[in-house]
């Protein structure tokens, strides 16, 4: 029996005879809302960010029988989570291409999460979202999900060298937007 | 604590952390079932899965349409209604051009004073787990706008290639249909959006003169496909203090007949219209009320429409000509 922690998760026991239904149950409990709070913060609409994760959840448990190694669930999870919200900016790009004739007067108004942020945190935030999509998964996966750069590389199929070239520019680009000061 | 790592870190945790376990929907894990049927469309069994779903769509079909006769707009997904005989266009066309033809004639049968009661027949609520695309679909309700099937809403995503992707978006789909398809076009807002596993609830409005939003609708619409990109219909209207409760949600309608329903408000004059389509639609009442959830009714009415029918009741004149209104789908 091993254990796998994730950030600040509740430890999920797997075993090799767990079953799909079981183990995805299980992660699902321990695990939805840190997969949304990363999906958030990269798509930055909350039930957006639910939609992905439903979906990467979905995929797991159609993956499961077929992953040679359980402890490799979250990290599995974690990428359906990256693909789904590159996904979405895909869509949403594709309708920013051709806007609808009212889209000028579409407001929506309604709670927003960050409008409860702190006005320096509104601006990191929002410059985050101005980032490429590569320095963008970068950034949250390192200052938030807290994973090393090697694990960077490895969650996102590129080298190590990019990782740190993503991590540097997009560094950058924030704290310019800051103001410049560290 | 205040390199610039240390800021970043920081708005990240604050912005994440804003996002609770009370602020998510209820949803389900994926389960066994999901799987196998999502599996099942690649293997030599789907003529046999297609042929038990054919049936039992039919049974469910014909208790639907009985049950409907006594309901109003069901909660949650029943099963499946009829949709449009006749294909609507891939895409909604131009403004409307409304013809008036009141036929009012004076209220003589009022509905109960309590809504009646909703159908408890459902098949398994959809799951929030997509999946691709399927050779079937039941929606589940009355579709009304802007596709009058689930061939034509397939043809628009696996063929349009992207054009007038707002089907796409809830929110802009649901303001397209009140605006262009109702003509309601004081109606220039969405003042809210509420997503759950029944689909989108989008909450359409105007601004009063000194700015402050007000909503006079909330559309009811649903995904018309299991892909991730399949298109939004709207299905109906969530009511509350103006309903349309007569004829019931998804019936079988023939002229005459009453439409009725309950209102709050004062000094109220309810328009009540009929519409198959953008530029076939007639108002055929106009009915004074008013009152703390008081009944109205149109009493028996004619119209000359046919097929799916969107029946429509707003009211207004404080403000702006239409100020709330409600839509049901019934067809003939």
């Amino acid at each position: 029996m091993r254990t796998m922690v994730r950030n600040k998760d509740v430890p999920v026991r797997l075993t090799p005879a767990d079953d799909a239904d079981s183990a995805v149950v299980a992660l699902f409990a321990s695990h939805r809302l840190t997969m949304i709070r990363l999906a958030v913060l990269l798509v930055d609409d909350l039930e957006t960010g639910e939609d992905v994760v439903q979906d990467a959840f979905a995929a797991l448990h159609r993956r499961w029988p077929a992953l040679a190694d359980r402890e490799a669930a979250i990290s599995y999870l974690r990428s359906c989570v990256l693909n789904g919200s590159r996904s979405v900016l895909r869509r949403r790009r594709t309708v920013r291409r051709n806007p609808h004739p009212d889209a000028d007067r579409l407001t929506v108004e309604g709670a927003d999460g960050q409008l409860l942020l702190a006005e320096e945190h509104r601006a990191v935030i929002a410059a985050l979202h101005r980032l490429p999509r590569r320095q963008r998964e970068v950034i949250v996966l390192r200052y938030w999900s807290e994973l090393t750069e090697a694990q960077i590389a490895a969650e996102l199929g590129i080298s190590l060298g990019t990782v740190k070239s993503n991590a540097f520019h997009g560094r950058q680009a924030i704290a310019a937007a800051l103001g410049g000061a560290e | 604590m205040n390199t610039i790592d240390d800021r970043i870190a920081a708005a990240l945790h604050a912005r994440a952390d804003a996002v609770t376990e009370a602020d998510l929907a209820p949803a389900a894990p994926p389960s066994s079932r999901v799987v196998l049927l999502d599996r099942a469309r690649t293997r030599w069994a789907v003529p046999l899965l297609a042929a038990a779903i054919v049936g039992i769509l039919a049974v469910a079909t014909v208790t639907a349409v009985q049950l409907s006769r006594t309901s109003s707009h069901p909660a949650g997904p029943a099963t499946q209604l009829p949709v449009q005989p006749t294909p609507s266009a891939v895409a909604p066309t131009p403004a409307p051009t409304p013809t008036a033809a009141p036929s009012s004639q004076p209220p003589s049968q009022a509905p109960s004073s309590r809504p009646p009661s909703r159908p408890t027949v459902s098949v398994t609520p959809p799951s929030r787990v997509p999946s691709g695309p399927a050779d079937a679909f039941t929606l589940g309700y009355q579709p009304l706008w802007p596709f009058g099937s689930y061939a034509d809403a397939e043809q628009w995503r696996t063929k349009a290639g992207g054009s007038q992707p707002w089907h796409l978006d809830a929110s802009q789909t649901a303001l397209t249909f009140t605006r262009s398809y109702l003509g309601f076009t004081e109606i220039n807002l969405v003042t809210g959006t509420f997503f759950d596993d029944l689909g989108a609830h989008i909450k359409v409005g105007y601004r009063d003169p000194n700015g402050q939003p007000h909503t006079a609708a909330t559309l009811h619409l649903v995904q018309f496909g299991t892909a991730s990109d399949s298109p939004w219909e709207v299905v109906g209207s969530d009511d509350t203090t103006l309903s349309l409760e007569q004829p019931a949600y998804g019936s079988r309608v023939s002229s005459p007949m009453a439409i009725g329903g309950h209102i709050t408000g004062v000094d109220e004059n309810i328009v009540v219209s009929v519409l198959a389509s953008q530029t076939d639609r007639s108002t055929v009442a106009r009915v004074p009320a008013g009152g703390d959830h008081a009944a109205w009714t149109t009493g028996p009415v004619t119209f000359a429409q046919r097929g799916v029918l969107t029946l429509v009741a707003s009211t207004g004149g404080h403000l702006q000509q239409v100020e709330r209104f409600a839509i049901h789908g019934v067809h003939t």
